[in-house]
């Protein structure tokens, strides 16, 4: 088993455990942590292979700046509501029984599927070409991301400020 | 960019630029100026009516764009479906304007430039749907439509069951769209492309994992179109909203789904995407009997009319299941008939409730008596979804049951047929309230000038459509054709 190898399975024991935990801690605070360990986590993969750029964008962006406006909501709401908030999972026996589905069907494709046994090499500065796929290729969908941005902000703001 | 890949994007850029008018509208307008006569009417709604004037402009300039083109290695494509698609959002987002304009109380008057924003943005978003030949094109295009919709589904934020319905359409939505994206990944991971055209055609003893992704965005797309199991969204959003509102909302976000729904599934595979028949059979039949039996016991006209709408999505993936040329021809010719029919029908249900205050069936006692034009139109409309001969869904039914036929699908058929008598039932339950009770008041319903332009034009195609269907018969034709060539 080479360290690439050993080096996955430990991440995926890491993500798949955290994730579990963010589903069934009580306590919202907590789950909110183990939130921030699941996408450090999935930056790990990242960099495992070789997207370095992609490991980078991943940690500032999520483990860094979603969490901690979720850790400032997760406070302002106890502020506002006066209460502790915890999480509650009910029904928890039916989606684990579609989880346990979802996994099932997952393996059995997997198993008739052919995956190269060699990854292919990554020539070049990674962030440069991804630059540039951005704004060729993807040129359309980045530019629509903009007004994407733009509607999903004017619908936050009208949500949110009071009535004049 | 050349000239040429603009020429090609007019559409779209126009709503683009239509959206960034209205929003400085919003930004700059201060106090009313009140003019005189047809300015005076404009100027107390200005954000509506340039958005009603672009949507015109942005329809005609549809037909400069040259038919069949592509851009960016065929990721975006001007062929005649999306050509045909776009036509029907943006006719339809005409109509349900007309019907908002005549709303001027609370949220629609102060905060009319968010709600018209909201609606280009979204519209936007729906044209670049039906042209995307690629996944996240596909995909950012879905959002751009999705989000907008939750904004206006709790325009109305201060009423009491408004935040907990957009709500639920929120949370509904983002589920849908992260299964959509999830699909994506393995279809993605096996085709190693994200272009639909290397994506290898989905068969029977195709890779297991493309099958798995793409039946799991099956799953995401079902959502959008409100289709069995995955419909349980669209009463309670329905009835939250307001109804020019969801007049389009029941109507344009589906057509982009089925839009969607066929080129993934069908365009270009032929008769190799047989492998799809049961999956998209079943859900036929199953949303067709939810909707229908679920319908019956309805007391609110808005939840009737919605799951009628999910009993009317079956009727469609009918015309898919059949998954041949003439099954997606009838199946868009369904569309536009629904259109028609849904939204003159919710149109009726605007004019009722700003005069009486209530969506209860009961409202509609003595309609006929009150305001008999009023009536004949949502009967029209109401037999139109019904699916009598001489209005438009008649032949809509016809068709797509013909389509299945000649696949060979009797027993969906049946069940069909079967589903349209138990649909009759319901839809003239409201007929008898209209015209067999007695009214309780005698004045009759107030129908603002604008409005009333809607439910004509509705009327209009209803009936038009019903006498004379073979225009849009050919066009329907013309448009599946160049997808099974």
């Amino acid at each position: 088993m080479s360290a690439d190898v050993l080096a996955f399975w430990f991440l995926a024991i890491v993500l798949v455990g955290s994730a579990l935990a963010v589903v069934l801690t009580k306590n919202l605070f907590h789950a909110v942590l183990w939130l921030a360990l699941a996408l450090t986590g999935t930056a790990g993969v990242f960099l495992l292979l070789d997207a370095e750029f992609l490991a980078a964008v991943q940690l500032l962006l999520y483990a860094g700046g979603i969490v901690t406006i979720v850790v400032f909501a997760i406070v302002v709401t106890e502020r506002l509501v006066g209460e502790r908030l915890s999480q509650t999972s009910r029904r928890i026996g039916g989606g684990a029984v579609v989880a346990g589905g979802v996994l099932a069907l997952l393996l059995n494709a997997m198993r008739g599927q052919p995956f190269p046994a060699a990854r292919p090499e990554m020539a070049g500065d990674l962030t440069r070409l991804i630059g540039e796929t951005v704004l060729t290729r993807f040129v359309l969908p980045f530019e629509l991301l903009a007004v994407l941005m733009l509607a999903a902000l004017m619908g936050a703001i009208y949500f949110a400020r009071p009535d004049e | 960019m050349t000239f040429e890949t603009l020429t090609l994007l007019v559409p779209e850029l126009a709503l683009f630029a239509l959206a960034v008018v209205v929003l400085l509208i919003g930004a700059v307008r201060s106090s009313a100026y009140v003019g005189r006569g047809p300015l005076a009417e404009v100027s107390r709604g200005p954000a509506g009516w340039t958005t009603l004037l672009g949507l015109g402009a942005t329809f005609i300039l549809t037909f400069t764009v040259r038919e069949g083109a592509s851009l960016l290695d065929g990721a975006f494509v001007q062929d005649s479906l999306a050509l045909f698609a776009k036509r029907l959002f943006l006719a339809s987002a005409a109509i349900s304007l007309l019907g908002s304009l005549t709303l001027r109380t609370g949220a629609f008057s102060r905060r009319s430039a968010e709600y018209h924003f909201a609606l280009v943005a979204s519209l936007l978003g729906m044209s670049v749907v039906a042209s995307a030949r690629e996944l996240v094109l596909l995909f950012v295009g879905f959002e751009l439509m999705s989000i907008p919709l939750f904004l206006m589904t709790g325009f109305l934020k201060r009423e009491a069951v408004v935040p907990e319905a957009a709500l639920k359409f929120f949370l509904v939505g983002t589920a849908s769209s992260a299964m959509i994206v999830y699909g994506m990944s393995f279809v993605y991971g096996v085709a190693g492309s994200t272009m639909l055209s290397d994506i290898p055609p989905p068969l029977r003893d195709g890779p297991p994992l493309l099958m798995l992704g793409m039946a799991i965005l099956l799953a995401g797309l079902g959502f959008k179109i409100a289709a069995f199991p995955f419909h349980m969204w669209a009463p309670d959003t329905y009835e939250a909203a307001s109804p020019p509102f969801v007049a389009w909302l029941s109507v344009a976000p589906k057509a982009a789904g089925f839009v969607v729904i066929i080129r993934l599934y069908l365009a270009g595979v032929g008769t190799a995407a047989l492998v799809w028949t049961p999956v998209i059979a079943v859900l036929a039949g199953m949303t067709m009997v939810t909707g229908n039996l679920m319908a019956i016991p309805q007391r609110n006209i808005k939840r009737l009319l919605a799951y009628s709408g999910i009993a009317h999505i079956g009727y469609m993936l009918v015309g898919l299941a059949a998954l041949s040329s003439s099954g997606v021809a009838m199946m868009l010719f369904y569309l536009v008939a629904y259109t028609f029919g849904n939204m003159g029908a919710f149109l009726v249900v605007q004019a009722v409730a700003q005069s009486e205050q209530s969506d209860g069936i009961d409202a509609y006692r003595g309609l006929a008596q009150r305001s008999p034009l009023l009536a004949l139109a949502m009967l029209l409309f109401l037999l139109s979804l019904g699916g009598i001969p001489f209005v438009a869904g008649f032949w809509a039914k016809l068709y797509v049951f013909w389509a299945a036929v000649e696949r060979g699908m009797y027993g969906l058929v049946f069940l069909g047929a079967v589903l349209t008598v138990v649909a009759l039932y319901y839809y003239l339950l409201v007929a008898r309230r209209m015209y067999i009770d007695a009214p309780e008041r005698p004045e009759p319903v107030q129908v603002p000038g604008l409005l009333g332009v809607a439910i004509v034009a509705c009327v209009i195609g209803v009936v038009g459509m019903g006498l004379y269907p073979a225009p849009w018969v050919t066009l329907a034709q013309r448009v599946a054709s160049t997808l099974f060539s």
